[in-house]
């Protein structure tokens, strides 16, 4: 086959897959029915390209996909319910149980020897068996699979990722928060037995049919204690693990993550429930964007956001959706503008109080939190408020550091420069005058020397050569005062001599 | 390590300023930390598994690449560099594997002595090769984007930013470069009685 019958064969094989499976033959043997050797070529790679699997199927075949029906310990796998970053999760049941309790496995989804993941993992175990909350996914049992691999055995829970779940059940506003008040108390639970979560988002919490919610998956939890937060912080320079969307500003830059980086979390995923939108309206979700999205942006108002269509642009960049007012309010209020109202004042002071940048601006925890929107609901004065003016100018200062610094340093250099140059002129001032009184005391001196001193002894007998020698030191003095003077005219009158002369 | 990550990430920003200098200085170091990684894997790997391709070139760009400073276009570059040195890797070693059990000359490569991979994966692997090969006779660009999807585990749009062309491009060469190797696939299947190959 030649360069140009290929190119013939990729043209009509790509307009082919254009048209339904049926239609092919048919619009092949119309478009192009007299090369034989390009039509047989199109439809053997249709009829290929029909068949399952071939050798790329198995190359690209999970590894564990081998492992449904097997058995792991005294677990039965039954189907694959979830797949992650590091692991993934299997439906599995009690082999020797009668009552076949039906539990969820979590297996590390690499063969390889990734010791930051097996780390990771083996935390987790510790991590979730600390933890007994009706809210909390209880850990069961773990173990090792054959291959040395480690596994979880947790409560299975059945029910729907949280903002599905409110959206499908229509739960008005004050539905949202209660049901956000207990998520708070369980995290709150685990912040007081010094594990933060890292990665809270709506498919990491579960809402049964009862409508009791279920927090899964502290998988990256990072345990606040000492011992341990050691290797976490060493682990966590190599792999970020998180969900960018909802990280908080610290995670993004590799800072100490604290329980206020779930409040921030939270705080996003309060946002969300209420408003339908995300706090940071994304377009191509780079890394970059992402950092400025979540360090730099700051979010709008809930009650501004949840009145305003957005184009919503998804991760992979393909898919574009218009989530309008309408919509959002559909599932919560109604009508927008009782949404609007909803929303406006203490919610929105309490979302954006959670969503600061500064970890120590936010709530100091989950229960303040909580508890403010509990004084909300009993329609009580909240304690987050909109931010003040001072807090907005340090804000700016930080968000402009370069800027106001600059700013900052030209007007000082200004100041400097008005303030010495109005002293050096205050100085000047001052020796001016200075240097006019001494003049004039001079001036004085040499005059009455001239005057009343010659006067008064010049009817004296033999006084002719002290007179003599007074006018001429008066003289002197007033001639060299004249030089002085420069050019001021009047000063120069004023030494003039000339006019002396004729007494001798 | 941390060293590596340093150069990995300078590396990926001097390719993309166009500087194809980069890529003489990245590919040893892409193949040493794919070549050891593959070693690791394999000694854990349990009989009857594929060598996963994809996985490792995953973990290699965690273990190289300091994330935070790489824009996606790098991402892209990286794997389209490292699914070329993984093909390279596992042909090597299924190629050894293939000599060891014919009792053949001494493997050049070798990965590690406890080694255990399945023969038909090494026979699939190098029958992929192979096709590849000739596809790429046929048409440079679908192999590639094979090469890419396969042993890069880069999605479309990836592979549409690492060879420079529409994510519409892609799939199309995708989908057809998919159905050439299957078929070839088949026709080799029935021609030659199963155990017998090219190498």
């Amino acid at each position: 086959m030649n360069r140009e019958e290929w190119n013939k064969v990729k043209d009509l094989f790509a307009a082919a897959l254009e048209h339904a499976a049926e239609q092919r033959s048919v619009f092949l043997k119309q478009a192009y029915g007299e090369n034989k050797a390009v039509l047989e070529e199109v439809e053997s790679l249709l009829s290929a390209h029909a068949a399952p699997g071939g050798l790329l199927a198995s190359i690209e075949q999970p590894i564990f996909d081998s492992l449904i029906g097997q058995r792991l310990g005294p677990y039965q796998i039954i189907r694959e319910i979830g797949r992650g970053g590091m692991a993934t999760v299997y439906l599995a049941s009690r082999a020797d149980d009668e009552f076949r309790k039906r539990v969820a496995i979590k297996l590390l989804a690499h063969g390889l020897i990734a010791e930051e993941l097996v780390l990771r993992f083996r935390n987790e175990r510790q991590t979730l068996a600390a933890l007994e909350h009706p809210n909390i996914v209880r850990l069961l049992d773990g173990g090792t699979a054959d291959d040395g691999l480690p596994y979880l055995v947790m409560d299975y829970v059945e029910g729907l990722p949280i903002d599905e779940y409110c959206d499908s059940r229509k739960l008005s506003t004050s539905e949202r928060l209660m049901l956000f008040r207990t998520i708070c108390g369980a995290v709150h639970y685990a912040h007081q037995n010094l594990i933060v979560h890292r990665d809270l988002k709506p498919a990491n919490i579960l809402v049964t049919s009862a409508g009791v919610p279920k927090l899964l998956d502290f998988g990256i939890a990072k345990l606040l204690n000492p011992e341990l937060s050691t290797q976490m912080l060493l682990r966590q320079a190599n792999m970020r693990a998180m969900t960018p969307e909802y990280a908080s500003p610290e995670q993004v830059r590799g800072n100490p993550v604290t329980t206020a980086t779930d409040v921030y979390s939270l705080g996003v995923l309060l946002y969300e429930l209420l408003t339908g939108h995300r706090p940071y309206h994304l377009k191509r979700y780079t890394p970059a964007e992402l950092e400025h999205a979540i360090c730099e942006v700051e979010p709008e108002k809930p009650s501004t956001a949840a009145t305003r269509p957005e184009q919503i642009v998804d991760p992979d960049g393909t898919t574009q959706t218009v989530l309008t007012p309408e919509e959002v309010s559909r599932v919560r209020e109604g009508i927008p503008e009782k949404l609007r109202r909803r929303l406006s004042g203490d919610l929105d002071n309490i979302v954006l109080m959670a969503l600061r940048k500064e970890p120590q601006h936010r709530y100091t925890s989950v229960e303040q939190f909580s508890e403010d929107i509990r004084r909300h609901l009993e329609g009580l004065p909240v304690s987050a408020r909109q931010p003040t003016i001072t807090y907005r100018v340090s804000k700016f200062v930080r968000r402009h550091q370069a800027g106001v610094a600059s700013a900052t340093l030209l007007v000082l250099t200004l100041i400097g420069g008005i303030v010495s140059t109005a002293r050096e002129a205050h100085v000047a001032r001052t020796e001016k005058a200075r240097a006019e009184r001494r003049f004039n005391d001079v001036h004085q001196l040499a005059n009455s020397f001239l005057f009343q001193f010659h006067d008064a002894i010049k009817d004296l007998p033999g006084s002719t050569p002290a007179r003599k020698l007074v006018v001429e030191k008066a003289r002197q003095y007033l001639d060299s005062l004249a030089k002085e003077a420069g050019n001021d005219a009047s000063l120069q009158r004023v030494c003039q001599f000339r006019h002396f002369r004729k007494l001798y | 390590m941390k060293h590596a990550t340093k150069d990995v990430t300078r590396l990926l920003e001097q390719l993309r300023a166009g500087d194809r200098n980069a890529v003489a200085e990245l590919v040893p170091l892409l193949y040493d930390e794919l070549r050891q990684l593959a070693s690791n894997y394999l000694r854990r790997e349990r009989p009857g598994h594929t060598l996963q391709a994809t996985a490792l070139v995953h973990e290699a760009y965690l273990r190289l690449v300091e994330q935070k400073d790489v824009g996606w276009q790098n991402r892209s570059h990286f794997f389209g560099l490292a699914a070329q040195q993984m093909r390279r890797i596992l042909v090597d070693h299924a190629r050894n594997r293939h000599a060891a059990k014919r009792g053949g000359p001494a493997p050049k490569v070798v990965l590690d002595e406890a080694v255990v991979v399945s023969d038909q994966a090494a026979e699939d692997v190098l029958q992929l090769n192979e096709l590849l090969s000739r596809l790429g006779d046929l048409d440079e660009q679908q192999a590639r984007v094979v090469e890419l999807r396969v042993f890069g585990g880069l999605t479309v749009e990836e592979a549409a930013e690492a060879l420079g062309v529409s994510s519409a491009t892609v799939k199309r060469d995708w989908a057809m470069a998919k159905a050439w190797l299957t078929r070839e696939m088949q026709r080799e299947r029935n021609r030659e009685p199963r155990g017998v190959e090219q190498s």
